[in-house]
């Protein structure tokens, strides 16, 4: 379980672009969760992601996964329960190695490791098996480099990746929005396929509502740094794009909403 | 004749400073200054050792680590105290500098009939040639104790050699490839970045001060100054070397980068021959390097120009 | 396919060139019934150059043929290719074949009517000279206070009745304490908006023995007949029309210092207003501030819903009164007026009649929003008040105007 607790973060504190990226957010996520965060640029959706993943330390709060208090731990720490797929498609894998290579990269990831050789015929077979799951041809170009290889392709092994070793958490930062359309939909669909199959506990940040309508458990929607909405159980089965979208709208209209729109209806409404 | 086994000679030691060159300027890409102090590190501690009467291969060793010493100092500089990566190797290779005078005592140390790690395998070819002086090689007269250092140096160069290419298909040595390749994503693979930068520059130090240690043995002596510009022999060695192999795999290009170091020794020497100032030699060399590094981008524009001015014609 | 428009007369001469097929059916029916909303209602197809027309293409037609049905228009396909002429009569739409460029085309619809200025400016009709409404204020709720039993009048919308207030469809008052929020009635049909956020606007429509009814802590009723009609549309110079103007032209029409009306038209932008918390929460009277305002009232932010269609009804008068606030734009009058938005659907040309105009929208894709709108004069970051671009404006004097003060 995730359990975010009063996180807080500004960013350039004190300066004329200081930005305060979260505030005060507290959200928890049941096992086997899978929950799409929403909002608006700038509106701290990846922020939190990234406190989840740790890219920065939260200037207040604290962060659990999975019994661990993981507020102070560095990113590669946290890497041993958390896997992560980012948004730009080369991101994830190293492009001068091989498809093998990388994946071994990712199977020991939270282990130790150790002098002996990374790609053996048996880990290469094991390999063969999973990468033909994402039915994209891949597993007989085993010792290709990534480079070469589609964004498409890349994401979908990065995601492959990120679950090798069905970590606690899988956290996605809009690992599809710079896919080609097919792609993304593809992408999406391996990763709505992959966390059923491993029941993992996944935080999804996307920009596509209908990406967010279609994957996820339960869609949190973030505004200005803090969270604004929270479907969860049959608000989220009833939920669908239109709705986000008046959510949004919502959202900002009471942003809108000020002092001086306040002295005008006092005046007219009646 | 000794011209070409002297450079193989030269090209085979400084082959071991361009593959620390390699791990720290290509597998992590890490623009590594410390090497000009290490290399010389490597050479001082090897010749007070030697001068002291101790085994010629343990001064190897403890040359080795010294250099490895430094390497991680360069890299906690970085990683620890985020002091830009080329500043941190200037602060290493000039501290080194001190510290090379100290351990030597003097500027320089002369390393004149001593026992190096050469002596054994000179004595073996003394043993196998009846004491004769000279081999006949291929119609040319090699004197033995060239040939014994030539042959000492090829075994260390390729056992440093095969030793690294294996490392670097380990579990270890892929992450390593990993971090220089894409820092991001090993650390999301819950690789510390900073550990792989700290033990790359110590291994790649390592291998400098080695490479320093087996120079000085082969020169005779160690000298404070006798680091300076090796950075970029060891880089222009490893274009050549890269030019050479072309995009390959890590196998080859270590192979490459040791044939590119030799190649570069044998244009050096040939240029010598020609009459090649001496004092001019790091003048050209980094003008060479800095051909290398701007030609790809140059090539490019000139023909892009080019065939721009082709359309506009056509136009 | 090239489609090139030429308004001859009262008609629109439509040339379409090319294939008629699956690839351009959508651009030719969009491009079409772009013209029928601006008011084209009357339009001639040359098909001299329409090599090819398939299924897709005849669909596209008859999307066309029925758009102009609703609005009581015409067309025909005058000069078709032996195929496409072929095309038609076999598959039975040898009907939508005519000849030649007509003159002119017949006045349809609306016989008896001047047909000048049939799309453009405003034109008014008298439908009953001597029409009157009678105004009533069952409910007088004011913001913000306290809502108790006493205040709630249970109300039954007749077709007679246009109203609006703030209320619930909900059978008791108990039921309805935490749904109040704005409504309108016009014609026995009832729409309304929960004051919940994330709700839509939900709707009553009068059939067979039932009849709308509310909860109303805040209502304002006519009964009567509506004795004028005006038709508005763009002009060169004036692409729409802002509330303040229609009220004031009503005004003028009636001769009479108020009146009570009901408009339908194509929305130029709202500004407006809505309860997001019902007020049947608040235990005392109090007055709500900035900024917990904002958890009682949601305001648009910007002119918002252009294109659909509004259906508004209120009432007007030169004297101010507790129900009605005066309007910033127009300051010699003060209005009370609630909004509902429904998708955009055509409305006939000419003279046409409030019930069966406001029945087909109701029977149509539900309402959008509901709103109480207000003219935003905020310097500089005002949004100004609601406007229209095109429609039709339904009115009659109040014969009780004291009933407002």
């Amino acid at each position: 379980m995730l359990k975010i607790d009063s996180v807080s973060k500004t960013f350039h504190a004190g300066t004329v672009n200081e930005v305060r990226a979260l505030q005060d957010v507290s959200l928890s996520i049941e096992d086997g969760c899978f929950t799409g965060i929403i909002g608006t640029n700038g509106s701290g959706k990846s922020t939190l992601l990234n406190a989840v993943a740790g890219t920065f330390t939260p200037d207040a709060g604290s962060i659990h996964l999975a019994g661990h208090d993981i507020t102070r731990w560095p990113e590669y720490k946290r890497a041993a329960l958390i896997g992560r797929v980012f948004q730009d498609p080369f991101a994830g894998t190293a492009p001068d190695m091989s498809i093998a290579e990388n994946i071994a990269i990712a199977m020991k990831r939270g282990q130790h490791r150790s002098f002996g050789f990374a790609v053996t015929r048996a880990f290469k077979d094991d390999v063969a098996d999973r990468v033909r799951t994402l039915k994209m041809g891949l597993e007989d170009r085993l010792d290709n480099p990534i480079g070469t290889l589609s964004g498409g392709q890349r994401q979908a092994l990065t995601l492959l990746m990120a679950v090798w070793t069905r970590p606690k958490l899988l956290l996605l930062d809009e690992h599809t929005a710079a896919l080609d359309p097919k792609s993304a939909a593809k992408v999406a669909e391996l990763t709505k396929i992959i966390i059923a199959r491993e029941k993992l506990t996944a935080l999804m940040v996307t920009h596509s509502m209908q990406q967010a309508v279609d994957l996820p458990d339960r869609i949190i929607m973030m505004h200005r740094g803090a969270i604004v909405e929270d479907y969860q159980d049959e608000r989220k089965q009833r939920v669908r794009v239109p709705d986000l979208m008046a959510t949004f709208d919502r959202v900002q209209k009471r942003e809108l909403f000020d002092e001086s729109v306040a002295g005008m209806l006092k005046a007219q409404y009646c | 004749m000794s011209l070409v086994i002297g450079a193989f000679t030269m090209g085979l030691i400084l082959s071991l400073l361009s593959l620390g060159m390699f791990i720290s300027f290509r597998m992590i890409r890490f623009t590594d200054i410390t090497v000009d102090g290490s290399i010389t590190l490597g050479a001082s501690i090897s010749a007070l050792m030697i001068v002291e009467g101790y085994s010629p291969w343990l001064a190897m060793l403890v040359s080795t680590l010294g250099g490895a010493l430094a390497g991680s100092v360069t890299g906690i500089l970085y990683t620890r105290f985020k002091i830009q990566e080329i500043l941190s190797g200037i602060l290493m290779m000039t501290a080194l500098y001190s510290i090379n005078l100290r351990v030597m005592g003097k500027s320089n140390i002369p390393l004149l009939d001593v026992t190096t790690i050469s002596t054994g395998m000179e004595g073996f070819f003394e043993k196998i040639t009846a004491t004769a002086s000279k081999v006949d090689i291929l119609g040319w007269q090699v004197p033995i104790g060239d040939l014994a250092v030539f042959m000492t140096s090829a075994m260390i160069a390729i056992f440093v050699a095969v030793l690294l290419c294996g490392f670097l298909f380990t579990h270890a040595g892929t992450a390593l490839r990993a971090a220089g390749s894409n820092p991001q994503m090993v650390r999301a693979q819950g690789v510390n970045n900073n550990t792989m930068i700290v033990f790359s520059l110590a291994m790649a130090n390592g291998l400098v001060a080695l490479a320093g240690s087996l120079l000085a043995q082969y020169q005779g002596f160690a000298d404070v100054q006798m680091g300076i510009g090796m950075m970029v022999w060891g880089l222009a060695s490893i274009i050549i070397g890269e030019a050479l192999v072309g995009k390959a795999g890590i196998g080859l290009t270590i192979a490459g980068v040791i044939l590119g170091t030799i190649l570069f020794r044998l244009l050096i020497a040939i240029a010598l021959r020609w009459g090649l100032n001496p004092n001019d030699l790091k003048l050209v060399t980094a003008f060479f390097v800095f051909a290398a590094l701007v030609a790809p981008a140059w090539f490019g524009m000139l023909s892009r120009k080019i065939s721009g001015g082709l359309n506009y014609v056509k136009n | 396919m090239k489609i090139e428009l030429e308004q001859r007369g009262r008609y629109l001469l439509i040339q379409a060139k090319g294939r008629l097929d699956a690839s351009w059916a959508d651009h030719f029916t969009q491009t079409l019934l772009l013209q029928i909303r601006k008011g084209r209602h009357h339009l001639v197809i040359d098909a001299s150059e329409m090599i090819f027309l398939s299924s897709a293409g005849i669909r596209a037609l008859l999307m066309v043929y029925k758009e102009l049905n609703i609005v009581h228009g015409s067309f025909f396909i005058t000069n078709p290719t032996s195929f496409v002429e072929q095309t038609l009569s076999t598959s039975g739409f040898q009907m939508w074949l005519g000849k030649g460029f007509p003159e002119d085309m017949p006045a349809a619809g609306i016989a008896g009517e001047k047909d000048a200025a049939e799309n453009t400016g405003i034109q008014g009709f008298i439908l009953k000279d001597d029409a009157q409404l009678t105004a009533a204020e069952p409910a007088a709720w004011h913001p913000w206070q306290a809502v108790d039993k006493k205040r709630v009048q249970a109300l039954v919308f007749e077709k007679d009745t246009c109203a609006l207030g703030i209320g619930s469809a909900a059978a008791s008052f108990e039921d309805a304490r935490d749904h109040f929020g704005e409504f309108l009635a016009v014609a026995g049909n009832v729409v309304y908006q929960p004051p919940d956020e994330q709700a839509l606007p939900d709707y009553l429509i009068p059939e067979k023995q039932f009849l709308p009814r509310m909860q109303c802590i805040q209502a304002m009723s006519c009964n009567g007949e509506m004795g004028h009609l005006i038709r508005f549309a763009p002009t060169d110079t004036t692409p729409f029309y802002r509330i303040s103007a229609l009220l004031t032209n009503i005004l003028n029409q009636t001769g009479g210092k108020s009146a009570g009306f009901v408009v339908l038209g194509e929305i130029e932008g709202l500004v407006g207003t809505a309860l997001i918390r019902s007020p049947g929460r608040l235990s005392k009277e109090r007055e709500i501030v900035f900024p917990e305002i904002r958890d009682w009232l949601t305001f648009c932010g910007e002119r918002s819903y252009s294109h659909q269609q509004a259906l508004l009804t209120g009432v007007v008068s030169k004297t101010g009164a507790t129900f009605l606030s005066p309007m910033p734009s127009a300051p010699h009058i003060a209005a009370h007026i609630h909004a509902a938005v429904f998708p955009y659907q055509p409305l006939p040309n000419g003279k046409i009649e409030l019930e069966s105009a406001i029945a087909k929208f109701f029977n149509g894709p539900p309402p959008l929003a509901v709103m109480h709108l207000t003219d935003d004069d905020r310097p500089a970051v005002g949004l100004g008040e609601s406007a229209l671009i095109r429609g039709a404006c339904w009115f009659s004097p109040l014969q009780n105007p004291e009933v407002l003060s």
